[in-house]
């Protein structure tokens, strides 16, 4: 029983659009909002969810599961502001945001997450009935 | 064939080109952004440059690397960043998508001014490399004291 479906319903690359097409007023929020890339790993009991969020902090982390739509944002202040001008911008800076359609066998209250060196991992623990089960044969 | 035909601007060969030209204009930027690489160098991270009076701030976003797996070299007014990023998966799992990847990366960037090479600091925080880098301060004029012979 498969219950992380990681085809996105929204799987753009262009900044900002993922949030537009999702909701408009959270691009009138904020105008620059990146894809993490992200690796989805399966185990027996959990979803592992592997995000690369760089220069966002613990408390910048906002995970929601709202339905069966698990959303993660990083949230990255601009702290160019208070260093000098920027002569050189090669990349920008803006919040990262992700989603995933998640289906009902994941125990959505168990389930947590850790940053650390710009990495997001995100547990999912699975329900214990969709968990592969091993019947003991008893003998006659 | 009229070939005139296919210069002029309205034609269909012409709005697929333009429309070619913006996919890219549009891909090219954000896969750059994505997956952290400067369109001007390929194999290296993409860099930010921010100045004030009297610093430098170079910063590159390297998520998961280790900093002892970064060198930073400062020579003839180059900046060079090298390093590698080694990922660990979980034991006992699948892959349902793998987006993130290892990399090797140097990049050398020519600084816009002098600077001090020995007072140079860099940090890691929360993936993000940080390097400061002082100006030499403009040549201070000396007064010469012109003894009388």
């Amino acid at each position: 029983m498969t219950t992380f479906t990681t085809n996105e319903e929204l799987n753009t690359k262009t900044p900002a659009a993922c949030c537009q097409a999702r909701d408009n007023q959270c691009l009138a929020k904020n105008p620059h909002t990146y894809r993490a890339p992200v690796d989805v790993y399966e185990a027996k009991d959990r979803f592992i969810v592997l995000a690369d969020m760089p220069g966002t902090s613990p408390d910048g982390i906002e995970i929601t599961v709202d339905g069966n739509m698990l959303e993660m944002i990083g949230k990255v202040a601009d702290r160019y502001e208070q260093l000098g001008s920027t002569s050189r911008q090669e990349y920008g800076i803006g919040d990262f945001h992700r989603h995933f359609r998640i289906g009902s066998g994941i125990v959505t209250e168990d389930i947590s997450a850790t940053y650390r060196d710009g990495i997001l991992n995100v547990n999912l623990p699975k329900q214990p009935v969709v968990q592969p089960r091993k019947v003991q044969v008893m003998g006659g | 064939m009229n070939t005139q035909a296919l210069l002029t601007p309205n034609n269909a060969l012409n709005r697929t080109r333009y429309g070619i030209e913006r996919l890219f204009e549009t891909m090219v930027p954000s896969l750059v952004r994505n997956i952290g690489l400067s369109d001007s160098a390929i194999g290296g991270p993409a860099l930010n440059l921010v100045e004030n009076d009297d610093q430098l701030f170079v910063e590159a976003e390297l998520p998961g690397v280790a900093f002892s797996d970064v060198e930073i070299t400062v020579a003839d007014n180059t900046l060079t960043v090298s390093g590698t990023r080694v990922l660990s998966a979980p034991d006992d799992v699948n892959a349902l998508r793998q987006e993130r990847s290892d990399f090797v990366f140097e990049r050398s960037l020519v600084l816009p001014t002098q600077v001090d090479v020995d007072a140079v600091e860099a940090r890691m925080t929360n993936g993000v490399l940080s390097i400061t880098l002082p100006k030499v301060t403009e040549s201070r004029t000396r007064r010469i004291a012109v003894n009388e012979a």
